[in-house]
């Protein structure tokens, strides 16, 4: 059942104070920020509910306010009877406690979002009608926020977003196979609703906070209009709450592997940061593999340190692997298992899974899920590891060489699905050789050879350092231009000339200036030329093969 | 440009010979070690014929040593001992390596889609077959020979001896064609090894009832076991009846290459399920998953187990000491066969097979563990939330609980049986002597966790090698007249077989505490090291 308005007002207040903040707890910016906050819940964007720790054996009982923000990150604002004992040990619970409420927060954010919030947003509109207009009856009221314009426009936007919550909690239930018993039961949650909770102690709300910031920040700047306001008074609201600093998706610092006499890996620094689709590229044996099996902690570093949202890949897998979802190069799955049962192994273990956007998946990837995984082509294969992999909506996604084996149809989806995880804030690393694919979806590309990153940056600063063609034809006879920093020429018929400019264009036009120049035609280089630039050369292919 | 006198075809049947070399060699040297040894030793221990008159009427009637060696003909001569004890022996070796080496070269290769590779080469679908064939030939020539030295060395007769190797090697031959014709019948390696083991069961079970049951004797000649009894090498040999295994030899490969070049590539006759509709039992962790996977095979494991129970149990009731003095029992103890002349010792005694089943039953957990690293499917499941020391603490608690059911399941049905027959002993003993196995296999379990924690690649060899160098160090050290501290090395000598000896507890602590350290190790060790492929 829903938590009563006055214990989520407690909450949000107890989950203020406790960070400190005495401005904040007096109330004056309360309603600020709840209403930050419920804007966001209403566009969609974020769900909150209080929720009750799932009781487990072995472990102390935990209680508090969840904030989920785009529907899968929660941010733990309050603690109820946390675990006596040593601090550090308090620090794990709660963390884990997160961890787990992440897991269910998610599945219920689309019931939190039609029962909590429609009742918290009915108290709000309430609540500003009455101070609006003191003494009607609330039934008149009608239940859409009225103070202002913008307002109203929200209240506009929430019909059909409250139709398409409750059309999906429905399917939750249906797919649970069971309409009549309630969701939380199923998840084995309870929704309290019984006694304000007593927050003694914030649980690191720091560390909380940070995937609820990048979540946010990146809607902010993906959003537009009443959304993205929306998702910035959230993102205020949150930030100010945790004082979070982003930690990125990945972090690497001087990671080297060595396999015997071969360097797979040297020194390498690669930084990926949440809502950021990375493209790793580069050819075969150049250590792309090794990169994502230390990511993992599945290898051991010989050299510096791998971390996944700033906790060690190889000193705790377990912890690193939470917000992670992996791809692996080749389909290796269970022959025996059918798809289903493979989804179902594979989303038990993650305890991530949103079924729902599973079924999607299913759909849209056109896959026979009854099927068991030694009939299926190769292609349809690596289609169960997407589907697993995607459906855990994992803060971070490892793919090594993801669509090996997929139609160009199926590549599409596959597209558009990664193009869903950015806006979503999910950080990828699509490490890949197909330089269409990371043209057409990566926001940074890192260059590697020989295990070494050789090159990184955004698509425009890796064209910016690479020579661009710059074509001309005069009218007149070939002028002269002299020696230019960085330009090659070349002869390129009676009455043209090619100019190869590294770096910047300006002196190059500033000499052509007054020559009669004719036509002037000037091409930036693809990704694929790029990638070339950085095989040529005899001596490079030579680091390329010692190093493969 | 002209191709090469069977360029292809050489090439394929170099590589299965190659692929299956160290299996071979390992055989080779098992068979040589025991053609060697059992007539030496019976030499030594019955250097009289007065011994040997005794040794061969307390044996030639007891139909529990029958079970396991067939009938003898002929107990006074050590041609006559040695046809009896090698060739029972070698026969079932001889079955599993030639069914092993039939499989691994046609099923496994085709499901590992190497079969696809080759055949899309200049090289037709019976050639391709036959070259397969033409290495595992080879393979079995080579462990003719090695019998055929063992014998030479220990002094028996050229002749006779050449005999004896064509009778074990007709084995061979015939479990070769069982094992190319399951390759065409099931759809994977596992279950072709399945079928073929399956028809080695039968064909034993066939053998034993003929031998121990009187008026049916004539069933001998309905099993390839029973042919080789009744080649009867150094005792009146019978060369004609080597017509059998040659002509079902010959039927099984020709019926296994027509069925091979009919078929669609990477099917089995025995077309496995498509689809099916999800099942979700046993897929909450790991390890449930694990057991899902490994049902198929504890079933099998446990059946068959359980069946060579029950049938000890019910002919432990013509073990008799009537007429046999202490000192001839001494000696036959010295056989490595302690004392087995009453029908508790006798069980104790078969106990020890079972102690190898319970070891070879947690190797054989540990290589599936490590099929599935090599399989790569092992990354799939540590990329996700699941910590190592719990994915291989889980498997080993699986590989444990499948050596307890085991081991209590032998002493229950062993019980069964011999309660069935009259043969008084009781319940809780038996039990005793089933639980009696869990030590050594729990310290076997612990070293092969060790061996994958350490040596991945090697893992699944050096720990069959040690359980099977164990025994054979149990068995024929012995014999050997090795130190008695040298034998103890093997566990298998530090067991009390029970219900025939006390329990030794001393023994059976060590073992489980070394268990429980290797374990410890194993999964401290798995955390620290790479993920190794195949």
């Amino acid at each position: 059942m829903p938590a009563g308005d006055d214990q989520l007002e407690d909450a949000f207040e107890a989950g203020l104070r406790a960070d400190g903040d005495r401005d904040v707890a007096a109330g004056v910016r309360v309603t600020d920020d709840l209403l930050g906050i419920e804007a966001a819940a209403v566009a969609g964007l974020v769900s909150v509910s209080v929720l009750d720790g799932r009781r487990r054996p072995g472990r102390e009982d935990h209680g508090g306010l969840l904030v989920g923000v785009g529907e899968r990150t929660a941010l733990l604002v309050g603690q109820v009877e946390g675990a006596p004992g040593r601090p550090a040990d308090e620090d794990r619970h709660a963390e884990e406690s997160v961890h787990e409420w992440m897991a269910v927060g998610k599945t219920v954010a689309s019931g939190v979002f039609g029962e909590v919030w429609q009742a918290q947003r009915r108290r709000l509109v309430d609540q500003q009608a009455d101070e609006a207009a003191p003494g009607r009856e609330r039934a008149d009221r009608g239940s859409h926020l009225v103070v202002d314009p913008e307002r109203q426009e929200l209240g506009e936007l929430v019909a059909p977003v409250v139709e398409d919550a409750e059309r999906r909690v429905s399917r939750t239930r249906q797919l649970a196979g069971d309409g009549q018993r309630p969701l939380e039961d199923r998840l084995g949650i309870e929704i309290r609703d019984e006694g304000p909770p007593r927050f003694d102690k914030a649980p690191h709300p720091e560390r909380v906070g940070e995937g609820a910031c990048h979540r946010l920040r990146s809607l902010v700047h993906s959003r537009g209009g009443l959304l993205r306001l929306a998702a910035a008074r959230a993102f205020r609201s949150v930030a100010r709450m945790t004082k979070a600093t982003p930690v990125p998706a990945i972090r690497t610092e001087r990671l080297s592997k060595r396999y015997g006499e071969t360097l797979a890996l040297d020194e390498l620094d690669l930084s990926v940061e949440p809502g950021e689709v990375y493209g790793y590229l580069g050819p075969n044996g150049a250590g792309k593999t090794t990169t994502i099996r230390l990511l993992l902690g599945l290898h051991r570093p010989t050299g510096g340190r791998a971390a996944l949202f700033g906790v060690d890949a190889w000193e705790d897998p377990v912890k690193a692997h939470r917000r992670v979802a992996y791809v692996a190069g080749e389909p290796f799955l269970w022959p025996s298992m059918t798809g289903a049962e493979t989804f179902e192994f594979l989303g038990r273990l993650h305890a991530e899974t949103d079924v729902v956007y599973r079924d999607m998946l299913v759909d849209r990837f056109q896959l026979d899920a009854d099927k068991k995984v030694r009939a299926l082509s190769k292609g349809n294969r690596q289609k169960v590891q997407l589907i697993a992999a995607l459906a855990t909506r994992a803060d971070l996604l490892l793919l090594d060489e993801p669509t090996s084996g997929l139609d160009p149809l199926m590549e599409m989806v596959f597209r558009e699905c990664v193009e869903e995880a950015r806006e979503r804030g999910q950080a990828v690393l699509l490490s890949s050789h197909i330089l269409s694919e990371v043209e057409a979806l990566c926001d940074r590309v890192g260059i590697l050879r020989a295990g070494r990153l050789v090159d990184e940056g955004t698509l425009g600063e890796l064209r910016h350092l690479a020579a661009q063609t710059v074509d001309v034809t005069f009218s007149g006879p070939l002028p002269d231009v002299g020696r230019l920093p960085g330009v090659e020429v070349a002869s390129a018929g009676p009455n043209a000339l090619r100019f190869e400019v590294s770096g910047e264009i300006g002196p190059l036009i500033e000499a052509l200036a007054g020559h009669g120049v004719a036509t002037l035609t000037s091409r930036v280089p693809s990704l694929e030329e790029i990638f070339l630039h950085h095989y040529d050369g005899s001596e490079d292919r030579a680091a390329g093969r010692a190093g493969s | 440009m002209r191709r090469a006198v069977l360029g292809p075809e050489r090439a394929i049947a170099g590589r299965a010979f190659a692929d299956g070399r160290v299996r071979t060699i390992a055989f080779g040297f098992l068979f040589a070690g025991i053609a060697y040894i059992q007539p030496v030793t019976y030499r030594e221990t019955y250097p009289k014929l007065a011994d040997r008159l005794a040794f061969a009427r307390s044996f030639g009637e007891n139909k529990a040593i029958r079970l396991f060696y067939g009938q003898p003909h002929d107990l006074l001569t050590t041609a006559g001992y040695t046809a009896w004890r090698v060739g029972g022996t070698l026969a079932i070796f001889a079955a599993v390596w030639g069914l092993l080496a039939a499989v691994r070269g046609l099923r496994a290769e085709e499901e590992g889609g190497r079969t696809e590779l080759r055949l899309a080469g200049i090289v037709g679908r019976r050639s391709a077959y036959l070259s397969v064939l033409g290495a595992v030939a080879a393979g079995g020539v080579g462990l003719f020979l090695a019998l055929f030295a063992g014998l030479v060395a220990a002094d028996l007769p050229v002749g006779g001896s050449a005999y004896l190797g064509l009778v074990v090697t007709s084995v061979v031959a015939v479990f070769v064609g069982v094992g190319a014709v399951t390759s065409q019948v099931a759809p994977t390696r596992r279950i072709a090894i399945g079928l073929g083991v399956a028809v080695l069961a039968v064909s034993f079970v066939v053998r034993v009832v003929a031998d121990t049951t009187g008026g049916v004797g004539w069933l001998l000649w309905a099993t390839p076991l029973g042919w080789a009894e009744e080649l009867r090498p150094f005792t009146g040999p019978r060369p004609i009846a080597l017509i059998l295994p040659v002509c079902s030899s010959v039927v099984l490969v020709v019926l296994a290459m027509r069925l091979a070049v009919r078929r669609d590539l990477g099917s089995g006759l025995l077309a496995g399920r498509e689809s099916a509709p999800p099942g979700r039992r046993l897929l909450s962790s790991p390890a449930a998953q694990a057991v899902r996977m490994e049902r198929g095979s504890l079933i099998v494991w446990l059946s068959g187990v359980g069946g060579f129970a029950l049938i000890i149990g019910l002919i432990s009731d013509s073990i008799s000491s009537a007429g046999i003095s202490k000192s001839l029992q001494r000696q036959i103890g010295k056989l490595g066969s302690g004392s087995i002349v009453t029908p508790t010792g006798y069980l104790g005694f078969v106990f020890i097979f079972f102690i190898l089943a319970v070891s070879l039953f947690g190797v054989s957990q540990v290589a599936n563990a490590r099929e599935e690293e090599a399989g790569q499917r092992l990354e799939t499941l540590l990329a996700l939330p699941v910590a190592r020391g719990r994915w291989l603490g889980g498997r080993l608690a699986i590989a444990a609980a499948g050596g307890v059911g085991l081991s209590v399941g032998a002493g229950v049905l062993a019980w069964v049986g011999a309660d069935l027959v009259g043969v008084h002993v009781s319940f809780a003993r038996m039990v005793e002597a089933g639980a009696n196995c869990l030590p050594v296999g729990l310290l076997f379990l612990g070293i092969a966790g060790l061996a994958f924690a350490v040596a991945p690649r090697a893992s699944t060899g050096i720990a069959y090698g040690i359980v099977s160098l164990a025994f054979v160090w149990d068995l024929f050290g012995a014999l050997l007249g090795a130190p008695r501290w040298v034998v103890g090395i093997s566990p298998f000598e530090d067991v009390g077989l029970v219900p025939g000896e006390p329990f030794h507890a001393v023994g059976a602590i060590v073992m489980v505490g070394l268990a429980a350290v290797t374990a410890t190790a194993a999964i401290a060790c798995f955390g620290r090291r790479d993920l190794t492929g195949a």
